[in-house]
C-alpha cells in the first residue's frame, strides 16, 4: 500500500480493520504513529458529537404524537368484518351526531381539535426553545419589527399605539415545522407575552392554546393568522385587537 | 425489535415503539449535528418518526431501520430547513454551554468543533456526521447517499484532514500527511 492510500485511509477511518491496511502499518512506525494521533482525534470528535443532550421526554413525544393515527387505523382495521354492524352503528351515530351537534351549538363552545392542539402545543415548544435568546429588555428598532414583519407579509402601522408596545425581540423564526413565522416579544404590564404571526391563514378559528406554563389565543388575522403566547390570558384579547387594527397586509 | 412487513395496528405500534426507545437519542444528535439548533432538531425528530410511522409497513427489517431513519431525517431536513438555514440557523452558544462537563478545554474542543463542523462544505459533513454519530460503514454510506464507496472514503479523508487543521492550524507544516514517510 503506497502512501497516499495509507494516509488516505488512516483519515476516512483510522478504525479500519482490513487486513491490508493493518499490514501496511505493522512495520512502520511513524505510520503507527499516525494511525494514533488520527484515533486520538477522532476520539475527541466523538465524545464531543456523542454529548449533545437529549431533550427530557423526547421518546415519550414520539410515541403520543402518533395516538391520533393509532386511533384512525384501529378505525380502519376490520372493515370487512364490522361492515355490516357499522352499517347500524353509523344510523345511530348519525342521530346520535345531529343531536349532539344541535346540543352543542346552543350550549357547548367547541374546544381545540386535535390539529389545533398540536399546533398550539408545536408554538409552545418553539418559544420554550427561544426563551433563552430573548432575556433582553431595551425595545426593538421599529423598522426592524416592520423588517421582521415584512418576512411573513405584513406591516405594522407606525402610531403612538403601536410605539407603545414594548417590542424586545424581534427574529424570523420556523416557528413549526415547514412554517415560517414572525416572532415578537413584547413586555406589558401582564408581563412577557410572545407575538407568533405568520403568513399562511393556517387557522380558521380562534382556538387558546395553553400548557403547564403558558396560556395563549390562536387567531386568524387578515390574510394570515396571529398565536399570542403568555403567562395567562391576562390582555391577551386586547393586543389582539390591537394588533388587527394596526397591521397591513401586502396580499 | 420483530421484523416483517406485514403487521397489524398491534404489532405496528409495539414496533414503532422499539424503533422509537431503540434509536431516538441517536437520531436527535444526526439531527442536531445537521441542523445544529435543539429547536430544530427536535422537529425534524418528530416529523421523521411521524413519516416512519406512516410508512413502517415498508421496512423490511429492523436492522436496516437505523439507515432508513437518518435517509428519512436528512431528506426532511432537506425539505424543510436547508434553503432556509443562513437566516434561521447560527450556532448555538447555549447548546455548547449545555454539555455536559464544562472545563475550559472542553468548553474549547466544542466551540472549536462546532465552529468547524459549520464551515465544512456539506459533500464533507455529510458522510462525516453519518460515520461518526451515526456508526454506519463506508459501503453503508455510500448506499445512502447514492455515491461509490471511493468518493465516499474520499469525502471522509478531506472532512477529517479539514477539521485536524481547524484543531492544529500551527501544525500544517508538520500535518502528519506531510510527515508520512515514504513506502519501503
Amino acid at each position: 500500500m503506497d502512501k497516499e492510500e495509507f494516509v488516505t485511509r488512516v483519515f476516512a477511518n483510522p478504525y479500519d480493520e482490513d487486513p491490508d491496511f493493518l499490514d501496511a502499518s505493522k512495520s512502520h512506525s511513524e505510520r503507527q504513529t499516525l494511525i494514533n494521533e488520527v484515533r486520538a482525534f477522532d476520539r475527541r470528535m466523538r465524545k464531543t458529537m456523542h454529548e449533545v443532550p437529549i431533550p427530557d421526554g423526547l421518546a415519550n413525544r414520539l410515541k403520543s404524537r402518533i395516538h391520533g393515527e393509532v386511533s384512525e387505523s384501529a378505525k380502519n382495521s376490520n372493515w370487512f368484518v364490522n361492515r355490516f354492524v357499522n352499517r347500524w352503528y353509523a344510523m345511530a351515530a348519525v342521530l346520535v351526531l345531529t343531536v349532539g351537534l344541535t346540543l352543542s351549538a346552543v350550549f357547548i363552545p367547541s374546544g381545540p381539535t386535535e390539529t389545533e392542539v398540536a399546533m398550539g402545543q408545536g408554538i409552545i415548544r418553539h418559544v420554550i426553545a427561544e426563551t433563552a435568546d430573548f432575556t433582553g429588555t431595551d425595545s426593538v428598532n421599529f423598522s426592524r419589527v416592520n423588517q421582521v414583519m415584512a418576512t411573513v407579509g405584513g406591516r405594522m402601522q407606525d402610531n403612538a399605539l403601536t410605539r407603545e408596545l414594548n417590542i424586545t425581540f424581534a427574529k424570523q423564526c420556523l416557528v413549526l415545522p415547514g412554517e415560517i413565522g414572525a416572532h415578537f416579544v413584547m413586555r406589558g404590564d401582564e408581563g412577557v407575552v410572545n407575538i407568533i404571526i405568520m403568513q399562511d391563514s393556517l387557522i380558521d378559528r380562534e382556538f387558546e392554546v395553553e400548557d403547564d406554563r403558558f396560556s395563549g389565543m390562536a387567531s386568524p388575522m387578515g390574510s394570515g393568522s396571529v398565536i399570542l403566547i403568555g403567562d395567562s390570558m391576562a390582555g391577551l384579547e386586547n393586543y389582539r385587537n390591537m394588533l388587527a387594527a394596526n397591521i397591513d397586509w401586502s396580499i | 425489535m420483530s421484523s416483517g412487513p406485514v403487521l397489524d395496528g398491534k404489532s405496528k405500534l409495539q414496533r414503532y415503539n422499539a424503533l422509537v426507545d431503540t434509536l431516538y437519542q441517536d437520531v436527535y444528535r444526526y439531527a442536531f449535528w445537521l441542523c445544529r439548533n435543539k429547536a430544530l432538531a427536535e422537529d425534524l425528530v418528530q416529523e421523521t418518526f411521524l413519516r416512519a410511522w406512516r410508512s413502517l409497513d415498508s421496512l423490511q427489517s429492523d436492522k436496516a431501520a437505523k439507515a432508513w431513519l437518518f435517509t428519512i431525517l436528512r431528506r426532511e431536513n432537506a425539505r424543510l430547513y436547508e434553503r432556509y438555514r443562513p437566516e434561521l440557523v447560527d450556532i448555538e452558544d447555549q447548546s455548547i454551554a449545555d454539555m455536559p462537563g464544562n472545563e475550559p478545554d472542553e468548553l474549547m474542543d466544542r466551540a472549536l468543533l462546532y465552529s468547524a463542523i459549520n464551515n465544512l462544505e456539506s459533500e464533507y459533513r455529510d458522510p462525516l456526521l453519518l460515520q461518526v454519530v451515526g456508526g454506519f460503514s463506508g459501503k453503508e454510506i455510500a448506499e445512502m447517499l447514492d455515491l461509490n464507496n471511493n468518493t465516499v472514503m474520499t469525502r471522509l479523508f478531506r472532512a477529517r484532514s479539514k477539521l485536524k487543521q481547524e484543531f492544529y492550524p500551527e501544525a500544517n507544516d508538520n500535518n502528519p500527511i506531510n510527515k508520512e514517510p515514504d513506502n519501503g
